[in-house]
């Protein structure tokens, strides 16, 4: 079971496959930085996470990168949940600490926002 | 000895043998129920998480006995008014989905005889979920199709 990444956004606890993330850096030293997304919004938010999408380095800004989390079990997303959501990012959930947090798939939270992004400027 | 032809009677008191069954729910002040063989479970809701970009009708998902479920506000599909989520909550398998119900209080199983059951009214907010309405010694009872309700509810998913 690989590790997930546990950070902190918009006032709740999500993790991410570990693997996806290229780097961990603050907003604005590199990668694109993108401080709002269905996850939430994080306007001071002072780390960004790096992944790669169709070869281009984007970053999820969020309050807090919390640490690593070996799981010993993730739970499928409910079907019918999955398909009632506004987003595909949510990819299972895994409990930590007592609590079920979401485990996102970061790569395709980008590709989401970078629809909506290319829909906003056709529209212009 | 022949045997009888009745469906089994375990709660077997009052009422005919092959009247319906029904699950009861209480919701924004109204009784709702359901085809009882649809009913697993009464549960005390745990805490939620709740997902992003989920409709006002999925509250979150909880825990139960090792299995994830989805939560549906059954308020929020028939009237479109958040269900009070403090309590309890009623585990139906609809079809493939395995979901929970809130309601602001559960009943239990109601039977009301066929002579109390007429179709459901034209129009209204709830109509849509409506396959009979009926009374009974409380009083009225709207029966959902259940059923369609978790298949409308699938349906109002956003596009891919």
């Amino acid at each position: 079971m690989s590790e997930l990444l546990v950070f902190a956004l918009a006032g709740r606890r999500w993790t991410a496959d570990a693997r996806g993330v290229r780097r961990i850096e603050s907003p604005g030293d590199g990668a694109k930085a993108i401080r709002a997304s269905v996850l939430g919004a994080s306007p001071a938010g002072s780390r960004n996470l790096v992944v790669e999408r169709s070869g281009e380095e984007h970053g999820l800004v969020v309050d807090e990168v919390i640490g690593l989390h070996r799981p010993e079990r993730i739970h499928a997303m409910p079907a019918l949940a999955a398909r009632c959501l506004g987003t595909r990012s949510p990819r299972g959930l895994v409990e930590l600490g007592g609590e079920l947090i979401v485990v996102v798939d970061l790569q395709a939270l980008m590709e989401e926002i970078a629809g909506i992004e290319g829909s906003s400027r056709d529209g212009e | 000895m022949a045997e009888s032809s009745a469906p089994p009677n375990p709660w077997g008191v009052l009422g005919s043998a092959t009247d319906p069954w029904f699950f009861c729910i209480r919701l924004l002040g109204e009784r709702y129920a359901f085809d009882a063989h649809l009913a697993l479970e009464v549960v005390r809701l745990g805490p939620l998480t709740r997902l992003p970009a989920a409709p006002a009708f999925l509250p979150g998902v909880f825990t139960h006995r090792g299995e994830v479920l989805p939560v549906l506000d059954v308020g929020q599909l028939v009237g479109e008014r958040a269900t009070s989520i403090t309590g309890r909550a009623v585990i139906v398998q609809c079809g493939p989905w395995r979901v929970a119900l809130v309601a602001d209080a559960v009943e239990g199983l109601v039977q009301v005889p066929d002579d109390r059951l007429e179709p459901p009214p034209a129009t209204g907010g709830s109509a849509e979920f409506l396959a009979k309405v009926g009374t009974d010694a409380k009083g009225s009872l709207a029966i959902l199709d259940l059923e369609r309700m978790v298949e409308s509810a699938r349906a109002r998913s956003h596009a891919a």
